[in-house]
């Protein structure tokens, strides 16, 4: 790992820290409710000790509306790139393991999936089931699992052709056993390095969805207050460059402290 | 001596490469110094992490620049120190010196031709025109033994086998007219067959044209065989260097014994007890006097625990009878067995023995159920290995075991030598977990490891002490047959006598029957009970014992055994009628008739149309080969 990785990865793990930190802690860091109207509305920062960043339009705390939707895009994204590498793993480990017909119909639908624009196949996802937390982490599950299911399947055909799976099965282990307790975790490494990514593309598209109103309107989310501050744009530009730092931030931290991690990886298997 | 007056081709002294590493300076080669005349070949031995390659890098001046070399090379008589001066060792060796490396594959530019690749080498050292550029390739390519050079210019690197790649690169390397010629492993990756081809072209070279050859191999036996002078190396010094005959016969340096010790030459002469080959390993020397075992196989004498001697009383059988296996990739079709019967019974080792593309490690597969035959059955103690399904039964499973080529990659690297071996025991037994821990510990112990290796993953073994934890494993659920794939081939020559010696031991010791697939003739020798020949998936010869070798008949049996180099036969000495022709079609073109027939040197026109049997000659010796009744007066 060259220092660079490190020094960049460092103060991406140190940001995302802080940010899991904000998510945790936002009822104590902001308490109540961030869509309630609480000031004056635009309120520029700094002006009222009580809002240090100031107030929407609305009335709404700035601050509170960061830290509180920390939380939600946090969470969605996390949860939608758990389930995201989840299906990639499965997918991609039956496909690859079992070969034959299985491969073929799997990677069908795989490529199927994947010549749709993935924001266009949420968009609609999300327009179907409704506007909501879990619809938007359903939109985004289903569609960016594909990359993940690729990259699973291609370390599953590489892996599965060492000899130790073949030791595994002289010991008499069954099919299943040997592709998930023997192939796949050797083929799980660059599965890490892809987490960052597809963690840093859900922020995104979550935020995405909430600019254009797809996500539940009853929580306060980057998105939602980047998509309420363009009204505003020429009077109080802040409450749109807030918020999009903040999504900004946190992809980007995610992608830093992924990309450390993976090096980090790749230079333990090599030892 | 005669080389005296002259001036040596390379002189090099003192030479030292350092480099930085995390934890302080390594030093690669230290105070290495070599000389090289002309008309002479000096091979640099040593096993892997002597530092043999180094030196030869530091020779062709190809060293990464981080590393840091001191030392002083003289070639061809000049008078410059070329390691202190990068641009005149790169002027000198571009035009005085050859280099020829391991893989030819990988060495030759894939996308062009090889006479397009043979002729830029002719540009840039000659300043020829363009038609005299091609006339040059080709007279090249004539004097490394390529015949019909015209059209073979025309065909790209993978077109072509192993030993005409290999000869394509020594061409390259003869192109600039060079006095001497580094050879980094040249033959190692090749067959037998096709290795003596090539040591007799680099031969004929030195001595028609005076060339200086250096020759880097782990292989004594090769080095002992065609060189001058040898050098041996071990951790980055030269620990003994002189005559061949003197290094290889009367080796001084432990290290030299040792590796003269475990290189197993192919012996062709005379019977010698067989005895502990392991020079450095003092536990393995217990107990391991084979053959007198076998006479007593019969009624086995009670050692060790009584489950042991039931085992070894008890008279296991596998029986492949008719085996036919073909891949298919597209329309091709390789014949990796073409209807083998083969047999292994408790206490004996039964070898396989072939080059690459004769099918042994596809029989090993079958033998274990890894893969199954297209036609023909495999059948153990009467019961079928794999029933109608395809499936294996638990028992059935833990009687059959394998030990794999490279121990590394048959150990799963997420999971500790301890764990990995717990495996077959947990699927095989039901045992509790603290039982089958003790049981883990009793192997390891078995195999001469420590109880702390248990815990430690496969990356902080070494190649030895893994494939140690392999047998372990293999031994796990007490089987009576084992596979052994190769099992040294991947080791040093000093930890490949450890090895032999532990399964020998352990053979002993349990009454186990193995299967053991190899190239290697003298180890073949060494191990084996019985030894089957095959050539592109059918059997040729089958014999009993290491005499097996002195009688064997077939053609390619013999040329095997004239291929194989000794360190005290020099190599212009041998007989050269016992060689194979050319090299194997590949298992995608079987000839016709006796599939040998096209590289036999005794082939009769009905050897083209007739597939011979294999018929018995005496008892447990059968070829498969026409003129089999005639042989005896040749060789």
């Amino acid at each position: 790992m060259t220092r660079l990785t490190l020094i960049t990865g460092l103060i991406g793990t140190v940001i995302l820290a802080a940010l899991i930190l904000i998510a945790l802690f936002a009822q104590q860091i902001a308490p109540g409710d961030p869509l309630q109207m609480v000031g004056r509305p635009l309120l520029s920062p700094f002006a009222d000790p009580r809002f240090p960043l100031g107030t929407t339009q609305l009335g709404r705390d700035v601050w509170a509306g960061l830290v509180h939707g920390a939380r939600v895009s946090l969470t969605v994204s996390a949860t939608a790139a758990a389930a995201v590498i989840l299906i990639g793993i499965l997918v991609g480990t039956l496909s690859g393991f079992l070969g034959g017909y299985v491969d073929d119909v799997l990677m069908r639908i795989t490529e199927a999936v994947q010549s749709i624009p993935a924001f266009l196949l949420a968009l609609a996802l999300v327009s179907v089931l409704g506007a909501s937390v879990t619809s938007v982490v359903v939109a985004i599950a289903l569609s960016s699992w594909p990359p993940s299911a690729r990259l699973v399947r291609a370390e599953v055909l590489r892996v599965r052709t060492l000899d130790y799976v073949d030791a595994a099965r002289v010991a008499g282990r069954s099919p299943l056993a040997i592709a998930f307790l023997e192939v796949l975790p050797g083929a799980l490494q660059p599965v890490v390095a892809l987490i960052g990514i597809t963690v840093g593309e859900a922020i995104l598209v979550e935020s995405a969805l909430a600019f254009l109103g797809l996500s539940d309107p009853n929580l306060q989310s980057w998105g939602l207050m980047v998509a309420s501050g363009r009204a505003t744009l020429r009077v109080a530009p802040l409450l749109v460059i807030l918020p999009g730092l903040a999504i900004a931030l946190a992809s980007l931290s995610v992608s830093l402290a992924g990309d450390a991690l993976a090096a980090r990886l790749s230079e333990g298997r090599r030892a | 001596m005669k080389g005296a007056e002259i001036v040596p081709l390379m002189r090099l002294s003192g030479l030292t490469v350092r480099y930085s590493a995390h934890r302080g300076i390594v030093d690669a080669v230290c105070g290495v110094d070599l000389d090289l005349m002309p008309g002479r070949v000096l091979s640099v031995i040593g096993e892997s992490g002597s530092g043999k390659s180094t030196v030869l890098l530091a020779l062709a001046g190809l060293l990464p620049s981080r590393a840091r070399v001191s030392g002083s090379l003289l070639m061809d008589g000049g008078n410059g120190n070329l390691l202190a001066d990068p641009s005149a060792h790169s002027n000198v060796t571009g035009r005085t010196v050859g280099m020829i490396f391991q893989n030819p594959g990988a060495s030759l530019n894939p996308v062009l031709t090889v006479g397009d690749l043979i002729d830029e080498v002719v540009r840039v050292h000659r300043g020829l025109s363009k038609k005299e550029v091609r006339a040059e390739t080709l007279s090249l390519m004539s004097r490394v033994g390529i015949g019909d050079a015209k059209s073979r210019a025309a065909a790209y690197p993978h077109q072509l086998s192993g030993g005409l790649k290999q000869r394509i690169a020594i061409a390259a390397a003869l192109a600039g007219r060079p006095r001497l010629i580094l050879a980094d492993e040249p033959t190692t990756a090749l067959d037998a067959t096709v290795q003596a081809q090539i040591l007799d072209l680099l031969l004929d070279l030195v001595d028609r044209e005076k060339l200086g050859l250096l020759f880097v191999t782990h292989d004594i036996g090769v080095a002992g065989s065609i060189s001058n002078e040898i050098a041996v190396m071990f951790n980055g010094r030269v620990v003994e260097c002189g005559k061949a005959g003197d290094v290889t016969l009367a080796p001084k340096h432990s290290h030299t014994v040792a590796l003269a010790a475990g290189a197993l030459p192919l012996d062709l002469t005379v019977e010698q007890p067989k005895t502990s080959i392991s020079a450095l390993d003092d536990t393995a020397k217990t107990d391991n006097n084979r053959e007198q075992y076998l006479k007593s196989a019969t009624t086995p004498e009670p050692q060790g625990k009584d489950t042991q001697v039931q085992q070894a009383a008890k008279k296991t059988e596998l029986v492949l009878s008719g085996i036919t296996r073909v891949f298919k990739t597209g329309a091709r079709k390789a014949v990796a067995a073409d209807g083998v019967n083969l047999t292994v019974r408790s206490g004996e080792t039964v070898a396989l023995v072939g080059e690459s593309g004769s099918g042994k490690t596809t029989l090993a597969r079958i033998a274990i159920g890894l893969d199954r035959p297209d036609s023909g059955t495999v059948i153990l103690d009467g019961q079928p290995l794999i029933d109608e399904r395809g499936h294996m039964d638990r028992v059935t499973r833990s009687r059959v075991q394998m030990v794999f080529q490279d121990p590394l990659a048959s150990f799963t690297p997420h999971r500790s030598i301890g764990k990995s071996i717990e495996v077959p025991l947990k699927i095989a037994s039901d045992l509790t977990s603290r039982a089958r821990r003790d049981r883990v510990l009793e192997l390891l112990e078995s195999v001469g490891l420590e109880k702390d290796h248990a815990n430690r993953y496969p990356t902080a073994l070494s190649g030895g002490q893994l494939q140690r934890a392999a047998i372990a494993r293999a031994l796990a659920t007490d089987p009576d047959l084992l596979i052994c794939d190769e099992p040294v081939a991947s080791l040093d020559v000093s930890v490949r006598s450890q090895v032999l010696d532990l399964l020998t031991k352990l053979q002993n010791e349990r009454g186990l029957g193995i299967l053991f697939v190899s190239h290697d003739l003298g180890v073949v020798q060494w191990i084996a009970d019985r030894t089957v020949v095959l050539y592109l998936g059918r059997v040729m010869e089958e014999g009993q014992g290491k005499a097996m070798w002195q009688t064997a008949r077939h053609p390619y049996t013999r040329s095997l055994a004239a291929a194989n180099p000794s360190a005290t036969v020099p190599w212009r000495e041998r007989p050269s009628v016992e060689q194979a022709k050319g090299e194997a079609a590949g298992s995608f073109a079987i000839p016709s008739g006796c599939r040998f027939h096209p590289r036999c040197r005794m082939a009769i026109a009905q050897c083209e149309t007739t597939e011979p049997s294999l018929e018995q000659l005496e008892k447990g010796h059968f070829v498969a080969c026409l003129r089999s009744g005639e042989q005896l007066d040749l060789g």
